[in-house]
């Protein structure tokens, strides 16, 4: 008889550092430092609003989630992908206190604060999703 | 362009890569895998972008980003959603791409009606 799921609070498992290899490792980096270039780019020529608005585009995602399916199966990579929806929701979060507060108090306070905004939103978002939905946070199975 | 300008796109590339890198080191070792997703949606290219702008130009420019950003996110938001129903029918290449075909449709489409269209 399977588990009963077990949502609970997530885990570390720093063991799965030796897994990581350095080709991964690089494929995420260009994603990320091309996106970086690209919405800087942009941000020149066509201007700062359109920019900004590939600082949200899902640059690693997809690598990510070839990655996890390769190695791991498509169900790790569809609960991956549930989690980056949350992720996602909090994102707009994060760009909505760097709009309301750039300008009005420290600079590096206001990444900060974003950067915090992110993380309290995307945690509630996922506490609402393993109390409503327990199976698809499964410390058992995932 | 100008030099400065081409020092300072290279700074963002490599301030991008080294956050994305790190974001993906902490969702490697945290599970489930749901909550390791969190991270794949991280800020860690607007943390890393917003964090040059503020160094090399201006406030006035950081808060222009995160206005477009907002759009970028709603994109974001529905482009996971997309991954997350297709990754199980067509698998990660696939679903991944009509996730990126979804941001683009959305984050534009936005911009248009938010920016251009509303004028």
């Amino acid at each position: 008889m399977p588990d009963e799921p077990r949502p609970g609070w997530p885990g570390v498992e720093l063991t799965k550092l030796r897994e990581v290899n350095v080709r991964e490792l690089a494929v995420r980096f260009v994603f990320g430092a091309a996106v970086s270039v690209g919405a800087g780019v942009l941000g020149k020529a066509v201007g700062a609003r359109f920019g900004g608005m590939f600082l949200a585009f899902p640059a690693i995602l997809p690598a990510s989630l070839t990655l996890i399916e390769n190695k791991e199966g498509t169900r790790k990579a569809d609960r991956n992908a549930i989690g980056a929806v949350l992720g996602g929701m909090a994102l707009a979060v994060f760009a909505g206190i760097g709009e309301a507060a750039f300008g009005h108090i420290s600079p590096p306070l206001v990444l900060a604060i974003a950067a915090l905004g992110w993380a309290a939103m995307a945690l509630v978002l996922y506490a609402l999703l393993a109390f409503f939905v327990p199976e698809t946070c499964d410390k058992n199975q995932d | 362009m100008s030099w400065s300008d081409i020092g300072i796109l290279a700074v963002r590339g490599l301030a991008g890569g080294t956050f994305v890198v790190v974001f993906a080191l902490v969702g490697e070792v945290v599970k489930p895998k749901a909550f390791s997703g969190l991270l794949s949606a991280a800020p860690s290219v607007a943390l890393a972008s917003l964090s040059v702008t503020l160094a090399f130009e201006d406030v006035a420019r950081a808060r222009r980003d995160c206005v477009g950003m907002v759009v970028g996110g709603v994109g974001m938001s529905v482009c996971c959603v997309l991954a997350a129903v297709a990754i199980p029918r067509v698998h990660a290449a696939w679903g991944s791409l009509v996730a990126w075909v979804g941001w683009g449709a959305v984050a534009l489409g936005l911009y248009w009606a938010v920016f251009i269209g509303a004028r």
